[in-house]
């Protein structure tokens, strides 16, 4: 749990982050998303002190983080950032190695650490681990990033654009692993981005700030129905906001009683694929399918219809 | 770049369907030959056929009189020389493969250094001690085409630093043998090595002593001085403008600056007077070349840190190391390619400059190089200034394979 009271910081006679409040559960993922300017990133460096606040308190699992040294503090904290910032001159293993190393773990610990992590992101250890960052490709390099930011087993996760140089694809592809590492390893991730889609679909829930200032701090699915008014707004309304909305839910979640012809959809399809699948197929309703293969349901065009926005 | 031109040029030509003609013609003449090669072959041929190839002088101070290969060789060897010699241009000129010329141009070196040592038995009658024969402008012109042909198939052939160390190891070794095999004793310069022979290796030992410690005082003042700098721009705008001007000062007149305040000092400190420290001689030579050495040395390590990425350097500091760690496990690491390029430029740079410290005593290899000018000694010029080359040479080529080798785990 990390709690943020009244943090404000200044630089000079800029006011960079203006009274900031707010708390991320343990096991969660929270994304901070802004323009440039907005302070998020300033935000993100107050909580493992690479920038000090000039008000306010941080609190990780209920201890203040000014009440250790920085250095100590960043060692238990993972840190991630855009372009991953690997150092070039040393091995993959190395590099992964990095917080262990300054920890003091043994090297029998270190070396099986490395392997076990390089494994996670689905890196062969004997084909990566004495390669250099150069030898590798832009979605490596950010695995590798990822991968030595767990490395002492950090119960938070801080992580700064860190999908920002990566093409579409691959950048797909890093947010995907992202979700199923996190879900594994039941971390907490705070991450900074400026892209929208990309805070609603990882997030759990999204703070929105502007000018140094939290202008909402809420689950997706309530930035989307219920956008603070202002920036928010602007932010989020846009011609795609019904399918942003229906992308948070599962198909399981709206599912009605009843059958209905055609193929059948999976359950933990969302309802943004459900409803692609239903104008494609030109029906008002489609079956619903479970994992084994099952039908436990409809899902209707009308029910959609009702989850995909509030009425004017 | 070159060498892809007429491929580009055959692609192009294709579709239009006149591949045939294009292939089948030969190409001009200028496409078989080799640029470096020209000028290797208009500066040897200038060399054997326009300049004498050594002086015959009749003692050590008066001026001699030159003499071509043809004068200077028994018949044998002089038609054996200007017929490999001759060979050796046309395969510079030519575009040959960078093996051959490589070859070619280390037989073309290592047969003038056999033909040199011939000449003085050639033309001195054995009862006289008092003619001196040295090499001339074509022997010299001669070296230096053929040194050029050797450099430019090395540099064509791409070689790593270890071959290059090798190559000059072989350098070394080849130019000790000529030297222990005696082969070479009836020249000039060694005549003057053999009267000086104490004295030589006395002076070399100073002047790599000079060399070495005024770069050694440099980087132990200059890199912390550099550290300090990449972090305080204040004290960068200023130490920066002043060790320019430092640079600029003449070294004549910086030895010369040297000369009254620590005479002075000498005079009023009897501390300093016991260590040595004079108005003249060695102290001041040090402390001027360490003055010339901290530019490079600052100014390279305050550009090597600040080529370090900015979130390489970021990173370091989010994972929790410390001021220290990240200097010394990140940023210097990093920055190490850039220093060594600081470091080979005083290095090089103080081996030519120690020869004018002889001027106040220093000692050195310049020693010689004044000596022989005061006694128009030629051959004594030469017994300074060319092991000064030689040192400078070699500090060069060992300081560029270590600045390769450190460079590349760099990104």
């Amino acid at each position: 749990m990390i709690e943020l009271e009244h943090v404000s910081r200044r630089f000079g006679d800029q006011l960079a982050v203006d009274d900031v409040s707010f708390s991320v559960e343990r096991g969660t993922i929270t994304v901070i998303v802004g323009t440039s300017g907005s302070g998020k990133s300033t935000t993100l460096r107050m909580i493992n002190r690479l920038i000090e606040p000039s008000a306010g308190t941080i609190r990780i699992d209920g201890k203040d983080t000014a009440s250790v040294s920085g250095e100590e503090l960043r060692r238990g904290i993972g840190y991630v950032i855009q372009g991953n910032g690997l150092f070039p001159h040393w091995t993959v293993a190395r590099n992964i190695a990095t917080v262990p190393t300054l920890l003091g773990w043994d090297s029998s610990r270190i070396a099986k650490r490395v392997d076990e992590l390089l494994t996670l992101f689905s890196m062969k250890p004997e084909e990566f681990a004495n390669k250099f960052p150069h030898q590798l490709s832009g979605g490596e390099q950010q695995r590798v990033g990822v991968a030595r930011a767990l490395a002492a087993e950090p119960g938070l996760l801080l992580m700064d654009e860190p999908f920002g140089a990566l093409d579409p694809i691959i950048r797909a592809k890093a947010q995907e692993d992202l979700l199923a590492v996190q879900q594994r390893l039941g971390i907490t991730v705070v991450l900074v981005t400026h892209d929208m889609e990309e805070a609603i679909h990882l997030g759990d829930r999204i703070a929105v700030m502007d000018g140094g200032r939290l202008l909402q701090y809420a689950p997706p699915a309530e930035i989307l129905a219920r956008p603070a008014h202002g920036f928010v707004e602007k932010l989020v309304n846009g011609a795609d906001r019904p399918f942003r909305l229906l992308s948070l839910a599962p198909v399981s979640s709206i599912v009605e009683p009843g059958t209905a012809e055609g193929p059948p959809i999976a359950a933990t399809a969302t309802l943004r694929d459900a409803l692609s699948e239903l104008l494609w197929h030109q029906r008002d309703a489609l079956p619903v399918a479970s994992a084994d293969g099952t039908l436990v349901g409809r899902i209707s065009l009308a029910a959609l219809r009702a989850h995909a926005g509030v009425p004017a | 770049m070159r060498r892809f031109t007429p491929k580009l040029l055959r692609n192009e030509r294709e579709p239009s369907g006149v591949t045939e003609a294009s292939e089948t013609a030969a190409p001009p003449l200028t496409a078989r030959l080799d640029r470096v090669g020209i000028v290797v072959a208009v500066i040897a041929i200038v060399g054997m056929d326009w300049q004498s190839f050594a002086t015959l002088k009749p003692n050590r101070l008066i001026s001699g009189q030159g003499l071509s290969l043809a004068q200077s060789l028994p018949t044998l060897w002089a038609a054996i020389g200007i017929a490999l010699l001759s060979i050796a241009t046309i395969v510079a000129v030519l575009r040959t493969g960078a093996l051959l010329r490589l070859a070619v141009g280390i037989g073309s070196l290592l047969l003038l250094a056999v033909l040199i040592g011939i000449v003085p038995a050639t033309v001195v009658p054995p009862d006289n001690s008092y003619a001196r024969v040295s090499p001339a402008a074509g022997f010299w012109l001669m070296a230096f085409a053929f040194a050029m042909l050797t450099t430019d198939a090395i540099a064509k052939l791409q070689l790593g630093p270890l071959a290059r160390l090798t190559m000059l190891a072989g350098a070394a070794i080849a130019v000790a043998f000529i030297l222990g095999s005696g082969h070479w004793d009836g020249l000039s310069i060694l005549k003057e090595y053999a009267t000086n022979a104490q004295k030589f290796w006395r002076e070399g030992a100073k002047h790599i002593e000079l060399a070495l410690g005024s770069l050694a005082a440099a980087v132990v003042i200059g890199l912390p001085l550099g550290i300090a700098c990449h972090r305080n721009a204040t004290l960068r705008g200023i130490t920066l403008p002043v060790l320019n001007v430092i640079q600029t000062v003449p070294s004549m007149a910086m030895y010369g600056l040297m000369i009254v305040p620590l005479g002075l000092l000498a005079a009023w400190s009897p501390l300093a007077a016991s260590l040595g420290i004079r108005g003249i001689g060695t102290a001041p030579a040090l402390i001027a070349l360490f003055l010339y050495s901290l530019l490079p040395v600052v100014a390279n390590t305050v550009v090597g840190l600040g080529e370090v990425r900015r979130s390489v350097v970021e990173a370091a500091e989010g994972m929790g190391m410390t001021k220290f760690q990240r200097l010394f496990q990140v940023e210097l690491p990093l920055a190490l390619p850039v220093i060594l390029t600081g470091i080979r430029i005083v290095l090089v740079q103080n081996i030519g400059l120690v020869t004018i410290a002889a001027l106040i005593g220093g000692g050195g290899f310049g020693t010689f190089v004044f000596q022989g000018i005061g006694q128009a000694a030629t051959d004594l010029v030469l017994l300074g200034a060319v092991p000064t080359i030689a040192l400078a040479f070699t500090a060069a080529i060992l300081l560029d394979a270590a600045i390769e080798l450190s460079e590349r785990r760099r990104l």
